[in-house]
């Protein structure tokens, strides 16, 4: 920045003086905190005539007489231009510049470049657009604000892991995830999930760690070309962040800063239910059910009987047997109209059953149950609850002319919508630099991080309910569509005398769940790093930088004793560390051959080591409730305990030449030598090239409509390796038989993935062509880019026919195509001299993936919710497609209907039933600033993007949609009659196709073979588009007269919200569910699945920011 | 100056390099975790346990459901993704790993022109004719002598799928090896969790797979001279209890090694339904063992005139029933009391209400009744006896069952059938001799678990005797060979119960039993066999074609009979 400073300054002083007929002054401050601004640029309009601001912010220039007007600018800050009048003092404050911001880039390896030099894209975001916006999970924050950047929240649940894909997807089965580097060091985002969504959907990505309170500045650099310098891991774009602790500069004496926000959390869509049939099936109560196809309700049963001519009675249930007296002087009597049996004493169930004993008001006195009114509640809408989320953070900075200083420390609370869930985290660093008398310049910092992750048992119901996962105990197994008429809130949940599960049905009850069996995870990370700078000569700069990121979770999960699912309670812990050393020796040439020509060259060494070691102990049967160790159990498994090491080290070179400040040529170019390949094929050389060119400069081309035009052009390859332990195929140490006699006999079996000893490194080789145009005195900005990217030699695991004895292979197979365009387009339509600016700006992403090639099979199967039901890779398809069943139709397209049934059936063989990639996403944010007022708001559209939605499946499957309230009616499945054995269409005398005249039941509709979960999978596919209101934030900083007398250097306050509107049309009617959420972890590849748990959520506070 | 501090930095440079020495080593990419070499012992034990618990949790559960003792695809309603994970679990798993065994196990170093390790060889030699013939039994023609090259060079990716007769008739010659192998003089064996490395007993359990073997395939094949030679040697078969060849399962929770169909409705009793037909006709016969098979959890008589509770009730929904609730079916209540539903005593009604079930192939929905269904009781499971009425669930039972493969009493009942239709005949007993003693066997079998469950009480002998006097002279006083048949196997469908792989076999080769029920709907035909894997046939193009409920490509080669449900 100061280099930048100092450019401004020289540029200054070139001016000539000029005629002159009298003097302005004035004072330049900051729009955002109203300190004054040193260095800015103050020039006539039309002329050189100019200045710069000095120390305090003030300038002097000598203007003609009259009229003329003054542009005022500087890196960062929004270029103002005011009409001078006949005014002597010309006062402004000037507001940042999002997108100038990114004049000046951090790309690879810390080097900052100036963005026209680039012949690359390349995307920023400052401070100010990630900290106090409602958003405590830095990649959530940057959602719809760059192009070519996808983010994908998980789900609702504090720290809920999110995804990042920059240009598409680069690898059919491994990582798809981009490098974070924070400070120059790689920064490991691995989310380590445990179980994945059958176990656990809550787990957090490690960049969750990152606080965005503490962020500088953040670049993602998109393409190859930009990354290659990072090596390997490059190839899905890198994510550069600086922290504060990390920022090299400090203003001068003492600041501190103070953020504080106060928030508030929504679920952010119930479905729409319907209130009209009860608990049970074939329009019959029945107080056991999960389902809604019982009789109506007590309020419904005139209206329906009029209106269908029914004969529903109020009656749900009879007094059965001689009650527990035996003197049955009710029995066979129906209850009262509009009630039932009360289902925690009636049903059949253990817990039922038992809690006669403990809940003796259940029971009348003759020991039938009581009755219990049959009315429709509010389960969802009671069961989740709003949020509170609460953020402080101090700043330290200090600096002299030598040496800066920056620490601070800030704790971030967040609770979920649902009963204890919570994230805490908990940051402290310190960090400095100081220019040593004997020319070495010095700098480092040191960060440490809590973060403490608290859910209940959240698996998704998908494999509760359908697939027989660990979800059974999940508060999502049945939550979203339990009885209408269950009072999950008013109804006990606990046995009063030890706590037990209480619960209608043999399941456990979610509030039970909430407060019992929980699953917390506790991070301790630290990182930091070293770097030692010397300036051999004027050219000549020698550079090492050393540091370590490394982080140790502990994680542990609980079942409490006494549930139905596990009714013994278990009790399991994980422990791993991550550990990550990374040193770069770099020596750095700058040199100017002559006025027009510069070169500047980079040679560089890497060195890198990755340590990871996992270990998960489970203790079942908890011998004492409430202690929840796992040598307090009766029997303990370690599940595994391994570690995995690997170390890369590289060597490389960076060489730039600039032609007239308008021409830029840069080369790139990397040697690695990686442990995870064999020694044969462990050394990859990899290349870039890339041009950048300033037309407008070169052409002199007038700036009266184009104010600066560039093309650049890049190409470059990336060279990738393996996850350790691919080249070979060892036997794995299976868990000991215990013999009836309780001794252990050991065993052992050859793993079903086979190793491959002659891997090679896989490449992705991107070309891209882009402009940086801007019109109108910078009133529009486009920033345009088109790349087209080729992954080969893929290593993935490629299916085997498993007769082969194994269901695997690591190969080096096929190719993905990812092509795309990205459009970023700054606009200001409005800016007046009063101060009042109106921009908007456009992140337009369109990506499209194509496997060309997923080995010798033809398709790569990833898995998903079944073993034949989830994501797959097939030549000539998108990325990760939905595979599954679909109804069988006939050539014409007719769907085939069994005609004793009168329902669908499924076609033979399963087939791509939807494509889960969005045609684009737009991000539009519209800021508008006046003095001191700034509103914005940020609108993003994801069109396209299909998805299999395990959520509506069971809404529908159980009669829980308002409108699947209409079904006294009889109902005919479009379709001919088709045969179930043949697939083929039946015809009739006359050869032709007969069509469907079987009526069936709104119930058999809904049910098997028909459009809920027990159908075919490709009816509960629906298209995810959604428009969004992602975030708005109105803040107003207060005038510094206003702070005279405070202690207060500056002060602001705001108002912010996040996805506080949505709107997805073409989900299913009723169902109101955000269609953003992962599948999986963020570091799966399966997509397109959304499995039933938490839910989105929608947020809003208050915010504060103070410096002193 | 300015050399202090580029020393300086190169010191900072030398310090880190030095520290950071072995970061250069790049040979770092041996698996720690996991070895390279095993034991055969290690590998033994793995094919033992994983193998037996794979065949029991898919096949034994599904033959069961398919001759009507519970209803565990008992629709036989199946699809290519239906028997794909099983496939492959076998395939990737426990064969493989036998494979490996055999591999291992299978070299002569010191060229004797014998296995170096002739026992962990026999043993697997003994497994993999087990398995493979039962793969056949329930595929047909499978991928065998291509098998597990996936990682051999060259790599075989699409194995052929071999005849079903020639890898059954690969099976007999196997068998003849393991004899061999076992009878050579080897060091102990470890791992063998079936045996404890007894050659002499896996030399017995060879012998008595080879009867079993032979008389599958008579139907198709003259097997009378070789079924003969194997009687003539009956000291070489399993005769008594202590040799038989059966899977003991253990009370281990966690790791769960208990029975798999125990294990499955332990927690919550989420297990399925017993036919009917199955708890009906052991009441109808007094059979001593019910309280041993059958547990009830139930005595309420659920009230049909609820509409609650008769959605609860078994056949509410049907009118086609044979069976139907038994405290309410004329049906049953005349068979087993002699009287009508409204006659019997509340205790009567009481106890019917327990034995809560289905009639075959019921489509109807699934109602809440986990609670009041008839639980798999303490034999061959490992739950529960049915001393009082109570729930099943929570873990109550120890699941230490056993799989029976090849036991006394099913040697007998193999050789009864091979004298009632191949004509050999036994050195020293009549076939009436025999299935007197394979009832007394099976009933001793039974008894052992008394220890296995507190409340549990052995069947006097007296109730023993009467039983199998009663059935001995059903056998003597039939009147023909097919006639005595039908009878042992009748009885045999009681005794081999917990082995759904021979239920169904024998029901394949013999139609027997005939008095099963007929289903209630057929959205498939009778299984001849299992439909080919959907991974299999996706990635391995010499998948045969096959339908596999259809007579003209669903059956095994030695099924002769080719049974059909009359549409």
């Amino acid at each position: 920045m100061k280099k930048f400073l100092l450019l401004c300054f020289s540029f200054a002083f070139v001016l000539s003086v000029w005629a002159q007929d009298r003097v302005v002054s004035g004072k330049v401050t900051a729009a955002e905190d109203g300190s004054s601004l040193p260095g800015v640029n103050v020039v006539l309009k039309g002329t050189t005539n100019g200045t710069v601001t000095d120390a305090n912010g003030s300038y002097k220039l000598t203007v003609p007489a009259s009229g003329g007007g003054l542009v005022f600018s500087f890196i960062g800050l929004q270029t103002q231009e005011v009409a001078i009048g006949d005014r002597t003092v010309v006062d402004i404050s000037l507001g940042l510049d999002v997108q100038q911001l990114s004049e000046v880039v951090v790309t690879a390896v810390g080097i900052v470049r100036e963005k026209k030099a680039l012949g690359y894209s390349v995307a920023g975001v400052s401070a100010d657009q990630i900290a106090q916006r409602s958003e405590v999970d830095p990649l959530r924050a940057l959602q719809g604000k760059m192009p070519g950047v996808n983010i994908v929240g998980g789900g609702g649940a504090p720290g809920q892991s999110t995804k990042i894909n920059i240009r598409g997807s680069s690898s059919l089965t491994g990582n798809t995830q981009p490098l974070f580097v924070v400070d120059g060091i790689p920064f490991d985002n691995s989310v380590n999930a445990s179980g994945g969504s059958s176990e656990n959907t809550v787990s957090t990505n490690r960049a969750f760690d990152i606080d965005p309170n503490n962020i500088e500045s953040l670049t993602v650099l998109k393409g190859a070309a930009a990354a290659a310098l990072y090596g390997s891991r490059a190839t899905n774009g890198v994510v550069v962040i600086t922290t504060k602790a990390g920022k090299k500069n400090a203003k001068k004496g003492l600041e501190i800063t103070y953020n504080g926000s106060l928030n508030f959390t929504d679920i952010s869509g119930v479905p729409n239910y319907q209130d009209v049939y009860t608990q049970g099936s074939n329009q019959v109560y029945n107080g056991g059910f999960i389902g809604n196809w019982g009789a109506p309700f007590p309020n419904e049963v005139d209206r329906l009987n009029a209106q269908y001519g029914t004969n529903y009675t109020k009656i749900y249930g009879r007094y059965t047997g001689t009650g527990t007296t035996g003197t049955g002087t009710k029995a066979g009597q129906p209850y009262p109209d509009g009630f039932a049996p009360h289902p925690l004493a009636a049903n059949g169930f253990p817990v039922g059953l038992g809690s006669r004993s403990l809940f003796p008001e259940l029971m009348d006195a003759e020991g039938y149950p009581v009755p219990y009114e049959i009315r429709p509640h509010d389960i969802v809408g009671g069961f989740f609850k709003t949020g509170k989320q609460v953020e402080n953070s101090i700043n330290i900075s200090s600096g002299s002319d030598k040496a800066s200083v920056n620490a601070g420390f800030s704790r971030m609370n967040q609770e979920g919508i649902v009963p204890n869930q919570e994230v805490t985290r908990t940051t402290m660093y310190f960090g400095g630099s100081a220019q040593l008398e004997n020319g070495l310049f010095l700098s480092g910092n040191v960060n440490y991080v809590n973060t403490e992750q608290q859910s209940p048992q959240s698996a998704s119901s998908a494999f509760a309910d359908y697939y027989g996962g660990e979800g059974s105990s999940s508060i999502y197994a049945r939550l979203f569509y339990l009885p209408r008429n269950f009072d999950l809130n008013g109804l006990p949940f606990e046995s009063p005398v030890d706590g037990s599960n209480m619960f209608y049905r043999a399941l456990d009850n979610p509030l039970w769940i909430a407060k019992y069996n929980l699953y917390t995870s506790d991070v301790n990370r630290v990182y930091g790093n070293l770097t030692a700078k010397y300036d051999v000569t004027s050219w000549l700069e020698l550079m090492v930088k050393g540091g370590i990121n490394t982080y140790s979770e502990s994680r542990r999960n609980i079942n409490r004793p006494g549930g139905s699912s596990l009714p013994l309670g278990r009790v399991w812990t994980e422990d791993l560390t991550n550990t990550e050393i990374d040193f770069n020796y770099i020596a750095t040439v700058d040199k100017d051959f002559n006025e027009d020509l510069s070169f500047k060259a980079l040679l560089g060494f890497n060195n890198n080591q990755r340590e990871l070691t996992r270990k998960r102990v489970t203790g079942n049967q908890i011998i004492q409730a409430g202690l929840n160790l796992t040598n307090a159990t009766s029997q303990q498994q370690v599940n595994y305990d391994f570690s995995t090491l690997r170390r890369l080290y590289g060597a490389y070179f960076d060489m730039s030449l600039s032609y007239k400040d308008y021409l830029f040529l840069n080369v790139v170019g990397r040697n690695d030598w990686s442990s995870t390949l064999p020694k044969e094929n462990n050394s990859y050389f990899y290349p870039g090239a890339s041009v950048s060119f300033i037309f407008t400069d070169a052409l002199s081309i007038p700036d009266n409509i184009l104010n600066s035009g560039k093309i650049r052009l890049a190409a470059t390859k990336v060279g990738n390796d393996a996850t350790p332990y691919r080249t070979n195929t060892n036997y794995f140490i299976n868990t000991p038989y215990t013999t009836p006699g309780g001794t252990f006999t050991n065993r052992a079996g050859l793993q079903n993935t086979l190793g491959n000893p002659t891997l090679k490194p896989e490449f992705t080789t991107e070309y891209e062509i882009g402009t940086d145009l801007k019109f109108f005195n910078n009133k529009i900005g486009l920033d345009l880019t088109y790349f087209t990217r080729q992954s080969t030699e893929q290593i993935a695991q490629a299916s085997l026919t498993r007769s082969t004895g194994f269901s695997q292979e690591w190969v080096n197979v096929g190719r993905l195509d990812n092509k795309g365009f990205e459009i970023g387009l700054d606009v200001t339509p409005i800016s007046t001299a009063s101060g009042f600016t109106w921009n908007m700006y456009f992140a337009f992403s369109r990506i499209r993936t194509e496997v060309v090639d997923a080995g010798p099979t033809g398709e790569i199967f990833i898995g998903g919710a079944a073993s034949t039901f989830g994501t797959i890779h097939r030549n000539g398809q998108p990325y990760g497609q939905i595979f599954g069943t679909a109804q069988a139709k006939d050539e014409e397209g007719n769907r085939l209907i069994d005609k004793d049934t009168g329902l669908p059936f499924n076609a033979a063989k399963s087939s791509i039933i939807g494509n889960p990639n969005p045609d684009f996403n737009l991000g539009w944010t519209n800021t508008f600033t006046y003095k001191g007022f700034t509103l914005s708001a940020l609108v993003d559209w994801k069109q396209g993007g299909d998805f299999y939605s395990f959520t509506g499946a069971s809404l529908v499957l159980r009669g829980q949609l308002a409108f699947s309230a209409e079904r006294e009616a009889l109902r005919v499945v479009p379709g001919v009659y088709g045969d179930p054995g043949t697939y083929e269409a039946l015809l009739d005398d006359q050869g032709n196709k007969i069509v469907n005249t079987t009526p069936i039941t709104a119930f058999d509709s809904h049910f098997s073979n028909g459009w809920g979960a027990y159908g075919a999978d490709e009816v509960n596919v629906y298209d995810g588009t959604v428009i969004r209101l992602r975030e708005v934030s109105l803040g107003y900083t207060i005038p510094r007269s206003l702070l005279a007398k405070t202690p207060f250097g500056s002060a602001r306050v705001s108002m912010s919200g996040r996805n506080l509107w949505w709107k997805a049309p073409n989900v299913m009617q009723d169902l109101n569910l955000d269609p953003e959420f992962l599948s999986e972890a963020a570091d799966s590849n399966i997509q397109g699945f959304e499995y039933g748990a938490t839910p989105t959520t929608k947020r809003y506070g208050f915010n504060l920011s103070l410096t002193f | 100056m300015k050399r202090k501090s580029l020393s300086i930095l190169m010191g900072v440079v030398f310090l880190f390099s030095v520290s950071s020495c072995d970061l250069f080593d790049l040979d770092i990419n041996t698996d720690p975790n996991n070895p390279s070499t095993v034991s055969p012992a290690l590998l033994l034990n793995n094919v033992e346990v994983d193998g037996i618990a794979s065949l029991v949790s898919n096949f034994n559960t599904t033959g069961m459901g398919f001759v009507v003792q519970t209803d565990a695809s008992d629709n036989f309603f199946f699809n290519n993704q239906s028997w794909n994970g099983t496939w492959n679990g076998f395939y990737t798993g426990s064969l493989k790993d036998l494979d490996e065994l055999i591999k291992a196990t299978d070299v002569d170093v010191n060229e004797d022109d014998k296995s170096d390790q002739p026992r962990y060889l026999g043993i697997a030699q003994v497994l993999k004719a087990y398995m493979f013939s039962v793969m056949v039994d329930w595929f047909g023609d499978i991928p065998y002598t291509e098998a597990f090259q996936g990682n051999v060079i060259p790599q075989i990716k699409t194995p052929v799928y071999d005849d079903d007769a020639a890898i059954y008739a690969d099976c007999l010659a196997l068998l003849d090896k393991a004899i061999i192998n076992l009878a050579l003089p080897s060091p102990a064996i470890t791992g063998d969790v079936i045996y404890a490395g007894n050659a002499a007993r896996w030399i017995k359990a060879a012998k008595s797979m080879k009867l079993k073997l032979l008389l599958q395939t008579r139907l198709v094949q003259n097997n009378t001279a070789a079924i003969q030679a194997l009687m003539n040697d009956q000291a070489g078969l399993i005769t008594a209890a202590g040799d038989d060849f059966l899977f003991q399962f253990s009370a281990s929770i966690a790791p769960d090694y208990r029975h798999p169909n125990y294990a499955m409705a332990a927690a919550s009793y989420q297990g399925g339904y017993q036919a009917h037909q199955w708890m009906y006709e052991l009441l109808k016969n007094k059979d001593p063992r019910l309280p041993f098979y059958v547990k009830r959890q139930t005595k309420t008589v659920l009230d049909a005139a609820d509409a609650t509770q008769r959605q609860t009730i078994p056949c509410s929904q049907r009118s086609d029933c044979v069976y139907n609730y038994f405290p309410l079916s004329n049906f049953v209540t005349q068979g087993i009391y002699g009287k009508s539903p409204a006659d019997l005593t509340t205790a009567e009604k009481e106890y019917l209400a327990g034995f809560f079930g289905r009639d075959r192939s019921d489509p109807s929905g699934i109602p809440d009744d986990v609670a009041v269904r008839a639980a798999h009781g303490l034999y061959p499971f490992g739950g529960l006896y049915d001393d009082a009425v109570e729930l099943a669930n929570q873990n109550k039972g120890r699941g230490d069952g056993i799989f029976p493969i090849a036991t006394s009493w099913m040697v007998k009942f193999w050789q009864i059938e091979a004298m009632l239709t191949l004509g050999v005949t036994h050195p020293t007993q009549t076939s009436t001799q025999l299935f007197t003693a394979a009832m007394n066997e099976q009933f001793a079998k039974v008894n052992s678990f008394t220890g296995k469950d507190v409340g549990a009480i052995a069947m006097t002998p007296a109730s023993i005797t009467t039983y199998v006097t009663n059935w001995t002279t059903s056998f003597t006083s039939a009147a023909s060979n097919s006639a005595k048949l039908a009878v042992a196997l009748k009885q045999a469908w009681f005794c081999n119960t917990g082995n759904g792989l021979e239920l169904y076999n024998t029901f394949r080769r013999t139609g027997l039993p005939g008095d099963l029920q007929a289903p209630l709907q057929l959205p498939g035909n009778f299984a001849l066999s299992l439909p080919y894997a959907q991974d299999e046939i996706n990635l391995n193009p010499n998948t045969p074609a096959k339908i596999y409920d259809n007579p003209s490509s669903g059956p095994v080669f030695w099924d002769a009979l080719k049974y059909q449900f009359v549409k």
